[in-house]
């Protein structure tokens, strides 16, 4: 009896583990992706807007 | 070599920031332990915390420009603060999705309305009106000046959700890392001062590019309005010679090339 009770715990330990990773994954891939795009977004926009600027309005940069 | 907003500093610190991520990825992920309560939900700390408290300094750097467009008046100040707003909020998110999820480990739910969780939720709204006001179609001065006003708003709302676990009986944690007896060794706190550092070069990065394309853009919108101005009076004077200012690309209302 105190086996299988050892193994459900055991059982329900390793869903628990899983599911805390899923979590962790979750949350970490999302905000790293977000990042991503943010960058990629904002690279794209000062290309966009820098072509659109003569050379010596943004040669500070 | 293409137009863009960077330059030899930013690139060096892009590929830092980019450097640092990867190594925050693997300490947070596979070198720091599992937490003896949280266990593995532990990993969610080290994104959650330093990007609430560099939202938070976002959000101040964003108070003390608005005070310094209020008194100097130039553009200089007011694009401090809608770059860092935008970097503020941008790392908000983050802290409210990775909250949402640790919620759900540690609570069961994935949001809850106590008082430091409300306290984000409307810092984020406010905040979001804040970016908005920065968009309304206003001549350029009435707009940094509303927009200067509003983000001073932001400094109670920032310092009140900060203090909302120590004011108010919240079931959000107390403060973990910000009080004299840190509850953090080893590698754990090794991993959560590496995600403050990555985060906040993170935030100086883009902050930076954010600065600069709100520079641009509002010299897009001089050069708009010259050549607007421009092509009004040359249809005033149809013998006049032309005299719309150059832009270079296209896609600009009334650029005449």
């Amino acid at each position: 009896m105190s086996v299988v009770l050892l193994v459900a715990q055991v059982s329900r330990a390793t869903e628990d583990r899983g599911f805390q990773w899923a979590l962790v994954l979750a949350c970490w891939a999302s905000v790293v992706v977000a990042l991503a795009a943010l960058v990629v977004r904002t690279v794209q926009r000062g290309r966009k807007l820098a072509a659109q600027v003569p050379e010596e309005q943004r040669r500070w940069m | 070599m293409v137009a863009s907003t960077s330059s030899p500093g930013t690139r060096i610190l892009g590929v830092a920031v980019g450097a640092g991520l990867a190594v925050l990825l693997l300490f947070a992920l596979v070198l720091s332990p599992a937490d003896a309560v949280q266990e593995e939900t532990v990993r969610m700390f080290y994104v959650h915390v330093p990007t609430a408290l560099i939202a938070f300094t976002a959000f101040f750097v964003t108070v003390g420009a608005s005070v310094g467009y209020l008194v100097r008046r130039t553009e200089w100040w007011d694009i401090v603060a809608g770059a860092s707003a935008e970097m503020g909020a941008v790392l908000l998110v983050a802290t409210l999705v990775s909250g949402a999820l640790w919620g759900r480990v540690t609570w069961g739910v994935y949001w809850t309305w106590d008082a430091r969780l409300t306290l984000t939720a409307l810092l984020f709204v406010l905040v979001l009106g804040y970016l908005a006001v920065r968009r309304l179609p206003l001549e350029r001065g009435q707009r940094s000046r509303v927009s200067a006003v509003v983000g001073l708003l932001l400094a109670p709302t920032t310092i009140a959700c900060h203090y909302a676990t120590t004011w108010w009986r919240t079931l959000h944690q107390s403060q973990t890392v910000t009080t004299t007896d840190a509850k953090l060794d080893g590698l754990m706190l090794f991993t959560f001062a590496l995600g403050m550092i990555v985060f906040g070069l993170l935030y100086g990065w883009l902050m930076i590019h954010r600065f600069r394309i709100l520079w641009l853009e509002n010299r897009v919108e001089d050069l708009s309005l010259d050549a607007a101005i421009a092509d009004r009076l040359r249809e005033a004077q149809p013998d006049a010679p032309r005299t719309s200012p150059t832009l270079t690309g296209s896609g600009i209302p009334g650029a005449t090339g």
